[in-house]
Parts: C-alpha cells; structure tokens; sequence
C-alpha cells in the first residue's frame, strides 16, 4: 500500500515536471538572479548588503508610487467584486435582457489597448469630447489627465475593462448553486436578503478567492493604459510602481529595481498566502 | 523501481539546471574578429583623383567607358565652357581632346552631357541667371541641346517636352541625367519624372515612359531601358516603348532594405547592371534570383554623410570609379578594387552606438576605414526612424545589450545621461587618449574637460555648440541675462516697429524654447540637483512676456504667411539646434532686430561676420556674455567593458585628431583647436550659396574674424543643460503657458510635480 502511494506521488511529480521546468526557467531561476542582484551594487560586481533595500524605502518616488498602487488596488478590487457580484446575481435571477447585457459586459475585454489608449485621449483631452459636452453646458472642462481627476479615471477604465470577466466568474459559482436550497429556505420563510447572505454568499467565498486574486494580478496591468496614455511621467496620482520599475530600468538602476522587485512579491505572496488562509480556514469550517 | 525513478528525475533536474546556467552565462568573449575564418579577398578603396588640372571651379558632367575601354569624362570650369578628356590606361593618365569650346554659344553654361560608347557626345546648355556670373548654378531661359559626334561636328537637335517652350514664371521644362543608348536614341528625366526617349535625328519623342514616384537613376542594357523608383525597379523593351516583366527580385531586394539607387550602370556582360548607394555596390543580372554584394559601403566613403554619387563606371580591369562631390561642390573620384590578399572582413571590429543618427560620426567613421582598412566600425543607432522606437524603448534596448555583456564598445553620450553611466561604472576613463592632444595644447581643453571626475574624463564632446546674439553693439551692450533681454524686448513692442520682427520666429513657441532653454534651463536647478521653483516661474514669466512681445507686431494675416516657416523650422524637437546662421542677413536689412541662435558650424560663422563686415554697427557675442555655456553636440565615452579596447581607442583618438574633426556638417564646431585654424583657410562658398547673387554672396570670415570667435570659444567653460526627460516634460506646458491656455503657475507645477518625480527616482 505504501509503495502504491509512494508511486502515485513520483507520477504526480511528473505529470507537473513540464509546467515546472518552464516556470524555472522563465520565472524561479531569473528571479532568484535577481534577489542576488538586489544584494549587489549596480554592476553585480560587488556586495551591498541590505544597502539597496534601505534606499529604495527612503526613496520618494518608491514610496509614492507604492501609495498610489496600494490606494488603487484598495480602492478598485472591492468596487470590483461587489459590483461584479450584484450584477452577476442581478443577471443569474434572468432579467430582461440579460443575454444582451452579458455580452456587453464582455465586449471592453475584446477591445485592444490601443483602442481603449486612444479613446481615453479623445475624451479626456483639453479639447476632447468631455470638455466640449461641458462647454455645452456651461461648465469649465480641464486637462483631466493631468489633475487629480486622472486618478478617478484610471479606476473607471480598470472597473469597465474588467466589470464582464468578474461577472462571468460570479456567474460560473452562483450557477454551481442547487435551486432546491433556494427554494427550501424560501419555504421556510427567508426573504430575497436573507437567502443571498446565508445561502449565496457562503457558497461563493471559494469562488471570491479566484476572483479576489486575478481581480489583484490583472490590477498590476492597468499600468499599460496609463503607460500609453501619459507616458513614464503622468500625474502624480496615478504613478505606480510599475512606472516606476519602467523608468528605474530605462536609467538602468537595476540594484533599486532588484530590491523594489523583491520587497513587490514579498508583498504581493503574503497577501496571497493571507487569502488562501482566510479562504482554507473558511473553507474547513 | 523507486531508486530509478528517484535517479531519472534528479537526472532531469539536474539537466534543467545545467541548460539553464548556461543559457544564463555571460559571453565572455566578444567576437571581435570576424575574418578570423581565414577568408580572403575583398574590394579596397583608394583615391583616385583625376591626375589633370580640370581647373578653376570645375564640374564634370559625363563619364563613361568606351568600347574600346578607353574612358572620357566631359567637364567644364569658370574659365572654359567644355573640356574632354580621354584615358587609354584605366584612369592613369588622361589627355585633353580637342574639341572647340563655341560648341556652347557665348553667355551660355552647359546644364548636361552624355557619352555614347563610341565616343559620341550630347549636351544641353542653357544661359545662367545672371548673365555677369557664368558658374551660377541656376539657368533661365529655355534649354538648347546638340550633338557633337567623334569628330567634332555639331548638330543642333530641337526636343520639345511640355512646358519648354515657354513659360509665365520663368519654368523651363528641361531634361536631365541624359544618356545614349547603343541605337544611338537619346533618353533624359524631363522634371515631372518622366523618362524621354528621343530620336537623335528629329528630336522628337519615341517614347515616354511615365511614373508617379521619384526615379533615382536608370540604365540602358542593349534594347532594355531599367528605372529604379521610390517603390521599385521596372523595365521596359526600347525598341517598342512596351513594359517588360517587372523586376521582383531586385525591388524586394531594395524595398525590404529600405535601400535607394544612387546609381546604376550596365556591366560588359549581356543583361548585367550595377548599383551603388550608402549601403555598397551591388551586381545583378536581368531575370536572376540574386543580387550580388561586391562591395560593402558602411567600410568606405559609400556611407560617408556628406557627399552624393555622381558617376559610377566599371573599369576595364573590373574594378569600379565612383565620382562623388560633396555639400561644398567638391569633387572626389575614388577607385574600388578587389584585393586577394585582404581579409574578407576587416580583423577588428568595434561597435559605436548612439541614440540618434549623426551625419558627422558616419562621416568620421568612413574617414577612419579609409585610413584603417583592418577595423569595420558598425554605427548602431538607437532610433532610426524608420519605426516608432521611442527614446525609452531605446534605452532599455540599449540596457539589455549591456546587461547581456553584448553593449557598444563606444558610447554617443548624447540624450543619455553621463554622471548616471559614470555612477554605474560604465564608462572607460579617456584621460590617456586626450591627455596626448592636451600635451600639445591642440583641445578647447576647458570643453573636453567638461565631464572631468575626480581628474578622470570618462566623457567628452567632440563637437559642440555655442549660443549667440547677433544685433547692434549698442543693443548688445544692454543684454546680460534674461531680465535684461525682455526689458530690451518689450520696450522695443512698447516703441513699436516701422517693420519685421524683434525676434526671428512668428508663432511657434517652442522656437523661442529652441532659444532660450540652452542658457536657462540649467540656471533652474541647484547644486544639489533640486529645481529652484522661483527660477522655474522667472524663466517662464520672461519668456511669456518676450513671446507676448515678439507677437504683439503681427498681423494674423502675416502670421499665417509666416507661419509654416516656423514649423519647417522646427517639426519636433530633433530640430531644437536653431542656427544663427538662418537669420543673421535679417538684421541689416531691418527684418528682424535680434537674432538668437547657435553657431553650430565654421559657415555660421562666416554669415555672422558678413553682416558685421558689411555694417560695423552690428555684431555678435555669447547670449549672456556673463555665462561662458556651451552645447556639447556631439558627447562621446568608452564602454568599460568594450571587448577590443585598443581598436576603440584608436577610434577615439581618431574622433578628437585633425582629419574627423575638420568634418563640418553643421553638427557642431572641432573641439580640436587646429582643426578649428585650419578653418582660416578660406573657403569657396559658391556652390554652398547656389543662386544668391555677386554683391549678396557671403564670404569666408576672414583670419581675424576667426580669431575673434576662437577668443570667445577659449573662454567656454560650462556645458549647457542637457536632460531629455526635462525638455520633454517642459515641452508639454510650454506652448500652453505662452499661448495662455494655462497660467505660469500652473506649468510650473506641473513641471515641478513631473521632475521631482523624476528626481526622486535618481535617489
């Protein structure tokens, strides 16, 4: 019997073999080079010890652009999931329209970047299409993107790019949900409310997981729109780390980056881990 | 089973780590010697200048190989309408064929000749326009054309394009780059980029064949007429005007280099032609599947920046005559053979990189491969043009390669910023290069040791700028700054002008930037590195008020005349160098009352004492007499990981020597200052200064006049502020603030927020 298991164990082993020799190769083995670069100096040639750490946590920049990314995904992933959640539920309950409405919820992630780059241009620009329905209205327009307006902007278009992908995600769980324990509580006397906080919602925390954490990676690749749309300097509330990554790599500050880089995933697996710890724990209640 | 489970997955580990440590390994060595595989032979060029004294301002019009493989060349000079001249030994010797000079009617200048293979000649002539001055570059009137045949006799041939005949704006139709085929017909582009064939009895026009694209060049094979243009090669039969099947091979072949003609000319074998352009000469055969390189133009002056191909003709011994002239008018004829003893490729090999092109590195670098046929210096530039690379992307390209171990061995310096590669260790100190001219006193040494640290030069410009104010002594007596500039300039608008400007630009504000930015811009930030806010609004207040002077004596309709002057001037911020030289003859004439702008060149020179030689009530100094600044055009520095440290150096040392820093292509004045007295020779600016007429012509400044500037340059300590990321984000408020769209106040925080940002990140 032990040998059986044992045997199961090594077949494991390699059936997982090829996605872990790509992610060696592509992601472990670079990024344990670079947790040796942020102990070097710039050239790799000499030891720093914990030198480029203590600069880049006294570095502004650094601790601007970790504000702004923390304020962002504090600020975008619990607007994301509860209105994701309260349409997904909205559709799941067959509205009019809703096949209408899924798909349209869908269509900003067919749409590609540079579309999306230069729309957000036309409207937000001095003389974009904003401005001129407020002249019409009497009301003075802005260069949007270079007040703190930017900042609202930049979660609007996250939320829109990414509201159908989190509805679709909502709607795989709530499907996965027997009818005969909504309409058991129903019998029972629970109302609409009640049914989504003691049935819905508890059935739906290992899905809130999943989402909770790509709504947390895909939140990193907004920096492409605010990348192409105000360049490696944009207003200061929506400069995030990854600008700053980007223009530490132009002046090649590779020692910064390094320990930027590694204080990032440090950062980014314990709030993970901190997730499938609430998840498990949840999960074995 | 569970060992040899245990064992093969270890075994795959294992092998996993091994590929990846060595796909990860640093290139050690770089390869640097090429024609290390023991190849041999390849094409060598040498001068080969016409031995013959073709005269006082000479220009060549024909050169052709005979049948008989003896060559002539059709010339003229200021004192003789047409000279011939023959070689039976290859280009050796050449002796003068008699012909009578009244083959071109008095008062009238030959436009352009061809040569048949028989020796027949056809010309077209023309009067210049100014009758006085028969070396004027332009004609007027219409073009008369004749035969002359191999004995001499002459026969006027009437060919009549449209437009001809007569003209209402002084426009001639006319035909140029002409040539004979073997049936004797005449063919020539006429202006609209048509080619003409003409029956050399009548004259009149057998057959057009017309395109809509440029034609660089066209050659004649026996019966086949073949047209390089803007997006191919096509041929044509000439007996029947029909067009043949089209050239696939060899327009891919061009296209997808993105390569031009610059010349073709038929081979001796049946169907073949060769081309030359920046990139080499080539050999193709009509109908074949492969387009031969025979000779590799990035190692000779093919590439050079500052001339054109004129005439290309093989020779009977199979090597080539390229006839170049250069931005001068001067003419150079160089020979490439091939030599079974060379190295295919030279021994050493060096990579020089730079962001952007450089007209006077590419010049430089052929000079050097002329002088060291055993080094190839590859020129890689960072953002062509040719896609949408931008600067960053270019910069983390650039990063890579070095990372990889695999960056340039010499760096352009230029948009890139130097105490950041000094920090990181990346340059290679140049003090035992310099250190050899600065022994003999031959360097401006105070600009070379412009980036000197800790007594080490790990950069230094090779070319650099100066910014000047060109206007009456009077005027320039009361400028030292920016307050006492716009004091000047707004009490000349509350004057009010009798006509022109006060400064030379109408509305394009980034002009006014291009001005002023060099000398202010560095004023703004502190010691340390941080911006002086108070400074920042001063710069912008000042320059809003001069702008707001400046456009206070337009009307909108002459803003709109004016306008796309302005924007030829300055499209983008490549063009930011705005030379004094543009406006400098403004001044006397009243047009303008201040000229603003850099002397990039010894010719911007000679237009600024022009106008001083002509009314001494005007001339030139610094733009703040009190700041000793200058614009380091051109910065060079030594990678401290180049893989062949010797050839670099002698590259280096090559950059900073008389020969490279003679180079005058309006990139900057020599930092070399023998190559900067050398310039005392004078030069003959007729062909620079095309149609301006005897008592307008600008001459070269004389010895005294260049000493008067070299003084001003020995005093140039300071180099000026020269931060792309700064000018760009200053770029982006600049017009809005003048044009009013935003307060001062408002740029200047934006500017602020942008670089301290910026700022912080160096840290």
């Amino acid at each position: 019997m032990k040998k059986i298991k044992t045997m199961e164990r090594y077949t494991d082993l390699l059936f997982i073999l090829p996605s872990l020799v790509g992610v060696s190769i592509f992601v472990l083995i670079p990024f344990a080079d670079v947790i040796r670069r942020s102990f070097l100096n710039v050239t790799g040639k000499s030891f720093v010890g914990i030198k480029n750490y203590t600069a880049v946590f006294s570095n502004r920049a650094f601790l601007l652009a970790g504000e702004n990314t923390l304020k962002f995904v504090g600020i975008c992933i619990p607007l994301l999931i509860i209105l994701s959640l309260l349409i997904a539920v909205l559709l799941n309950q067959g509205i009019l329209g809703g096949h209408f409405l899924k798909s349209a919820f869908l269509i900003p992630m067919a749409i590609p970047v540079a579309t999306i780059v230069l729309f957000w241009r036309l409207l937000f620009h001095q003389q974009g299409i904003l401005n001129g329905i407020l002249q019409r209205l009497s009301i003075e327009g802005d260069n949007w993107m270079e007040t703190d307006a930017a900042f609202v902007i930049l979660v609007g278009s996250y939320l829109w790019k990414n509201l159908g992908y989190n509805i679709v995600l909502w709607l795989a769980g709530l499907s996965g949900i027997p009818d005969v324990l909504y309409q058991a509580a129903e019998m029972d006397g629970a109302n609409r409310w009640k049914r989504f906080i003691y049935i819905t919602l508890p059935i739906l925390k290992p899905t809130l997981y999943t989402i909770t954490t790509l709504a947390f990676l895909n939140s990193f690749k907004v920096f492409r729109e605010a990348y192409l749309v105000a360049g490696a300097y944009p207003h200061e509330s929506i400069y995030l780390l990854q600008h700053l990554f980007n223009n530490w790599f132009r002046d090649l500050a590779l020692d910064k980056m390094s320990a930027a880089a590694v204080t990032m995933v440090i950062i980014i697996l314990i709030s993970i881990l901190f997730l499938q710890k609430l998840w498990g724990a949840e999960h074995e209640n | 089973m569970k060992r040899i489970l245990k064992r093969t997955i270890a075994l795959l580990l294992l092998s996993i780590l091994i590929v990846t440590l060595v796909g990860c390994k640093k290139e050690v060595e770089k390869t640097n010697n090429q024609g290390g595989n023991g190849a041999k032979g390849r094409y060598i060029e040498e001068d080969g200048s016409f031995p013959m004294d073709l005269g006082n301002g000479f220009n060549i019009y024909a050169f052709e190989r005979l049948e008989d493989d003896s060559l002539r060349i059709i010339s003229s000079n200021k004192d003789t309408p047409i000279e011939v001249y023959a070689s039976n030994d290859g280009g050796n010797t050449w002796e003068k064929v008699s012909i009578d000079a009244s083959v071109i009617p008095e008062g009238k200048r030959i436009d352009n000749a061809a040569i048949d293979k028989k020796g027949n000649m056809f010309i077209s002539y023309g009067a210049p326009l100014d009758p006085n001055d028969l070396s004027l570059a332009l004609l007027s009137g219409k073009i008369l054309y004749e035969k002359i045949d191999v004995d001499g006799n002459v026969t006027p041939l009437e060919i009549i394009l449209p437009g001809s005949e007569e003209s209402e704006d002084g426009w001639y139709n006319t035909l140029i780059a002409l040539k004979i085929a073997n049936n004797g017909d005449i063919f020539g582009i006429d202006d609209s980029g048509s080619v003409y064939q003409i029956d050399p009895t009548t004259g009149k026009n057998k057959n057009i064949y017309s395109s809509n694209q440029y034609i660089y060049d066209y050659v004649l094979l026996d019966n086949k007429l073949v047209v390089a243009m803007d997006d191919g090669v096509e041929q044509y039969d000439i007996t029947t005007g029909n067009q043949l099947e089209n050239l696939e091979i060899l327009s891919e072949y061009l296209l997808s280099d993105s390569s031009e003609v610059s010349l073709m000319t038929a081979g001796s074998k049946e169907n073949e032609l060769y081309f030359s352009n920046q990139k080499g000469l080539f050999r193709y055969i009509l109908g074949g599947t492969l387009v031969e390189q025979m000779v590799d133009g990035s190692l000779n002056s093919m590439s050079a920046a500052d001339a054109y191909m004129l005439q290309l003709v093989e020779k009977p011994d199979g090597s080539f005559f390229i006839l170049y002239q250069n931005f001068q008018g001067e003419f150079h004829l160089m020979t490439y053979s091939y030599d079974e003893n060379i190295s295919a490729v030279p021994d050493n090999e060096i990579t020089v990189y730079s962001l952007e092109d450089s007209s006077t590195v590419r010049q430089a670098i052929a000079l050097f491969h002329k002088a060291n046929p055993d080094v190839h210096v590859i020129f890689e530039v960072g953002i062509s043009g040719d896609d949408a690379i931008t600067m960053s992307d270019a910069l983390k390209k650039l990063n890579i390669e070095i990372m990889a171990g695999k960056g340039p061995d010499i760096f352009i310096l230029n948009d890139i910023r130097v105490d950041s590669y000094i920090d990181k260790g990346l340059l290679e100190d140049m003090s035992s290069i310099l250190g050899e001219y600065e022994e003999q006193g031959a360097l401006f040494e105070k600009i070379t040791s412009a980036y000197k640290v800790d007594g080490k030069i790990y950069a230094a410009p090779i070319r650099f700028m100066m910014p000047m104010i060109n206007a009456k002594q009077e005027v320039l007596n009361q400028i030292s700054n920016i307050e006492t500039l716009t004091d000047y300039i707004v009490k000349l608008k509350n004057q009010g002008l009798d006509k022109g400007l006060i400064l030379d630009f109408y509305k394009t504000s980034e002009i006014l930037l291009s001005k002023l930015y060099p000398v202010e811009l560095g004023n703004c930030f502190e010691v340390d590195g941080s911006v002086d806010g108070g400074k920042l609004t001063n710069f912008f207040n000042k320059s809003k008020e001069i702008y707001q002077a400046c456009m206070q004596f337009e009307t909108q309709d002459e803003l709109e005349k004016h306008i796309e002057a302005d924007l030829y001037r300055f499209k983008h911020l490549e063009s930011i160098n705005d030379r004094a030289a543009f406006n400098a003859y403004q001044l006397p004439i009243g047009e303008v009352q201040l000229n603003i702008g850099n002397i990039s060149s010894l010719y911007d020179i000679a237009h600024l004492a022009d106008v001083t030689r002509k009314d001494d009530s005007f001339s030139y100094q610094r733009l703040y007499k009190d700041k000793a600044l200058f614009i380091p055009s051109i910065t060079i520095g030594m990678s401290s990981s180049a893989g062949d440290k010797e050839t670099s150096k002698r590259f280096i040392n090559y950059l900073f020597g008389e020969e490279a820093q003679s180079i005058d292509l309006y990139e900057g004045l020599p930092v070399n200052r023998v190559a900067f007295e050398m310039g005392e020779e004078e030069k003959d600016l007729t062909h620079y200064q095309g149609i301006l007429s005897e008592a307008d012509r600008i001459i070269w400044p004389k010895a005294e006049e260049l000493h008067y500037f070299k003084q001003m340059v020995e005093q140039l300590d300071t180099p000026t502020f020269e931060n792309i990321l700064v000018i760009e984000a200053l770029l982006e408020v600049w017009d809005p603030c003048l044009t009013g769209n935003i307060t001062v106040d408002e740029a200047v925080e934006s500017l602020m927020k942008k670089i301290n940002i910026y700022l912080a990140e160096q840290q």
